[in-house]
C-alpha cells in the first residue's frame, strides 16, 4: 500500500492520498489524473483496469483503488 | 402546439407525461412532474432571496439535476442566468460577474466579495418550499447569457433568447429524426452551448436526459446505458476517442440499442468515424455544424452519401443559409474555385454580444450571423467547407485549405492527429508544413506516399514536424494561432527540418 500511495503521489503530489475518501467527488483528482493513474497502474502492476471498473467509487480513495488492483492481479 | 420556451414544454409534459423520466443521474432521477414541481419550488426559494425578474445571476455549472433545477428556476423567475464552468477559480468568477453586471453567484462553494448562495442549501430549502405559479417567459425574452471563449481567446457573452432555444432544439429533433421516448446520454458540460442545447432538445421533445460528468469515468457510461436503456448519445470527437482508448470496442455491444449518436463541437477524425460506423452499423451517426451565435445550423448524416470531404451537410429546419463576400454582399453561386463566406439566418440567430455593440454589429448583420468559414454548395446541394477565410494558405499563388489536407491526412491510420499550416520561406515566400502526432508503427515515407496519392503536389507539406499533441480549444477546435507559433519555433530549432 505504501508503494501504491507513493506512485499516486508521483502523479499528484499535493493530494493527501492516505486520508482522502472523495478524491473524484470532491474534485481533488481530475480526468487527466485518472488517465495517468490508469496508465501508471498498467505499467507498474501490469494490470489493465476494465472499463466497467472505471467508476468514481473505485477512484475515490487510494484504498478502494488498491483493492481493485489487488483483485485484478 | 408550439411553445415559446423550453420551460413551457417541461410544464406541459408535467401534465401530459408526468411519470416519464425527465433527467437522470446515476443515482438520482426526476420525472417531468417532479422536475416541474422542483423548478417551481426553487423559483419560490430564489424569489425569497431577492432574486427577481431582470436579476443577473452567475451559476456555476455542475453536471447534475440540481444545476438544471436552479438554472430553470432562474429562467422561470425571469432572471438572466449566466452558467459558467465549474472549475473556474473564485477570482475569475468575480471578474466574470463584473463583466456581466451580476451581483449574485450560485455555486457549490462560497465566493467571497459577492452575494453567494450554496447549491446544497438551496436544494434543502426547496424540499420544504411550496410551488409558485408565475407567468412563463415569452419567446423574445432573454433565456441566458452563454459565456464563451472562442478560438481567439477573447471571452464573450452571447445573449440568447427563448425563441433561439426552441428553434435550435427543433433543429436537433428534426435533424436526428429523434424518436418518441428518446433517452440521451449527455456527458458534455451544460454551461457550453453543445451540452445545454442537447438537453433542451430532449426537453422540447419530451425525452429523457442522462447526465454524465465527462467521459473518463467510463464505467458510469455503461451503467447509465444499462440502467436507463439509453437510445442516443451526444459526444465530442475527444469523448469518442476516449471511449475507444479506455474500452476498446466495448461500445459495439450496444449496436442494436442505440438509435443515433451525434457528434459536435469539432470535426470528427476519419479513423474514429470509420471505427464507429463499422462497430455500430445500425446506429445513425450525425455531425452538427453551428456556433453559440447560431446553433445547429447544418447537419451531416455520416451514413449517407453526403459524407464527402469537407461536407458539413445540409441546413437544418430552422436555419437559413446565405453566402456573402467580405463586404457582406450576397454571393449567389459560390463554387469550389470561388467559395464565399457562410452566414446563417432564422430563429436560431441570437440577439448579440452582451454590452458589445461593436462586436455584435461586426458579426450579426440584417439578422444573419457572419462566419469566417469559406464554403460553397456542390451539385448535390451539399455544403462544402473549404476552410476559414483567415486560415487559407497562399503558397505561390495556390490557395490551400488546411481543413481539406488535414481531413485527408487523418485518413492515414498511423497518425493520431495533425495540423496543417505554413511557414515563411526565403524562396517561395510561404510553404505548407504539417504537425503530426504519430502512432506506433508510423512511417514517414508511407505517410508521404499516402498523401501524394491523394493530393495535388502543391498541397503536400514540405516539412513534417512531430509533436505530442495538437493545441485545441476545450471543444476540440484547432488553435491556429498557437499552431503557427509551434511551427515557427520548430522552424528555428530544425533549420533544415525534415524535408523530403
Amino acid at each position: 500500500m505504501e508503494e501504491f500511495i507513493k506512485m499516486l503521489k508521483g502523479i499528484k503530489g499535493n493530494v493527501d492520498f492516505e486520508h482522502e475518501d472523495a478524491l473524484v467527488d470532491d474534485g481533488l483528482i481530475d480526468s487527466l489524473d485518472i488517465i495517468s493513474i490508469i496508465s501508471e497502474i498498467s505499467q507498474v502492476y501490469g494490470v489493465t483496469i476494465p472499463s466497467d471498473e472505471i467508476i468514481s467509487d473505485n477512484f475515490n480513495s487510494a484504498k478502494a483503488l488498491y483493492e481493485l488492483v489487488e483483485d485484478l492481479m | 402546439m408550439k411553445k415559446e420556451s423550453v420551460l413551457e414544454y417541461i410544464k406541459e409534459y408535467a401534465k401530459t407525461k408526468p411519470d416519464i423520466l425527465a433527467v437522470c443521474e446515476l443515482r438520482k432521477t426526476v420525472t417531468y412532474k417532479e422536475y416541474w414541481s422542483n423548478i417551481s419550488k426553487m423559483a419560490n426559494v430564489l424569489g425569497k432571496m431577492a432574486i427577481k425578474k431582470g436579476s443577473h445571476v452567475v451559476l456555476r455549472c455542475t453536471q447534475s439535476i440540481d444545476f438544471l433545477t436552479i438554472f430553470s428556476a432562474l429562467q422561470y423567475i425571469g432572471a438572466l442566468v449566466i452558467p459558467i464552468e465549474k472549475a473556474v477559480k473564485p477570482e475569475r468568477v468575480i471578474e466574470i460577474a463584473k463583466e456581466v453586471d451580476a451581483s449574485i453567484v450560485i455555486s457549490d462553494v462560497k465566493v467571497d466579495g459577492m452575494t453567494s448562495f450554496l447549491v446544497k442549501e438551496l436544494i434543502s430549502e426547496m424540499e420544504e418550499e411550496d410551488e409558485i405559479n408565475l407567468p412563463l417567459p415569452k419567446e423574445e425574452e432573454h433565456s441566458m447569457l452563454l459565456f464563451t471563449t472562442g478560438t481567439t481567446g477573447k471571452s464573450k457573452g452571447v445573449v440568447v433568447k427563448h425563441i433561439n432555444d426552441v428553434a435550435i432544439a427543433e433543429n436537433v429533433i428534426v435533424g436526428t429524426h429523434m424518436r418518441e421516448g428518446n433517452v440521451e446520454i449527455i456527458p458534455m458540460p451544460l454551461n457550453h452551448a453543445y451540452g445545454m442545447r442537447r438537453y433542451q432538445s430532449d426537453m422540447v421533445h419530451g425525452g429523457t436526459v442522462c447526465l454524465m460528468d465527462g467521459m473518463v469515468l467510463i464505467g458510469n457510461l455503461w451503467k447509465l446505458i444499462d440502467t436507463y436503456h439509453a437510445t442516443s448519445m451526444a459526444l465530442s470527437p475527444a469523448f469518442l476517442s476516449m471511449i475507444f482508448q479506455l474500452s476498446g470496442d466495448r461500445i459495439a455491444s450496444y449496436q442494436n440499442q442505440f438509435d443515433y449518436i451525434q457528434i459536435g463541437s469539432a470535426p470528427l477524425g476519419e479513423a474514429d468515424k470509420k471505427r464507429l460506423l463499422t462497430l455500430m452499423p445500425n446506429t445513425r451517426l450525425y455531425n452538427f455544424y453551428g456556433a453559440s451565435e447560431a446553433g445547429c445550423s447544418c447537419i451531416l448524416d455520416f451514413n449517407s452519401p453526403d459524407d464527402v470531404s469537407g461536407c458539413i451537410g445540409r441546413p437544418t429546419v430552422n436555419s437559413i443559409m446565405r453566402f456573402v463576400d467580405e463586404d457582406g454582399n450576397t454571393v449567389m453561386h459560390p463554387s469550389e474555385e470561388e467559395p464565399a463566406l457562410l452566414s446563417w439566418g432564422g430563429k436560431i440567430v441570437v440577439e448579440g454580444y452582451y454590452k458589445d455593440p461593436e462586436m455584435t454589429k461586426e458579426t450579426i448583420e440584417d439578422g444573419y450571423v457572419r462566419t469566417k468559414d469559406l464554403a460553397y454548395l456542390d451539385d448535390e446541394g451539399r455544403c462544402i467547407l473549404v476552410g476559414r477565410a483567415d486560415d487559407i494558405i497562399n503558397c505561390g499563388g495556390n490557395k490551400i485549405s488546411p481543413v481539406e489536407v488535414e481531413g485527408c491526412a487523418r485518413g492515414y491510420a498511423q497518425i493520431m492527429d495533425c495540423a496543417y499550416g505554413s511557414q515563411s520561406d526565403e524562396v517561395a515566400g510561404e510553404v505548407p508544413v504539417m504537425l503530426v502526432v504519430p502512432k506506433e508503427g508510423y512511417q514517414e515515407s508511407e505517410f508521404v506516399a499516402y498523401l501524394t496519392k491523394r493530393l495535388e503536389a502543391y498541397k503536400l507539406p514540405k516539412t513534417i514536424y512531430y509533436v505530442e499533441s495538437i493545441p485545441k480549444t476545450f471543444k476540440g477546435s484547432l488553435l491556429r494561432k498557437q499552431i503557427k507559433k509551434i511551427i515557427e519555433s520548430y522552424k528555428e530549432e530544425y533549420k533544415n527540418g525534415r524535408i523530403y
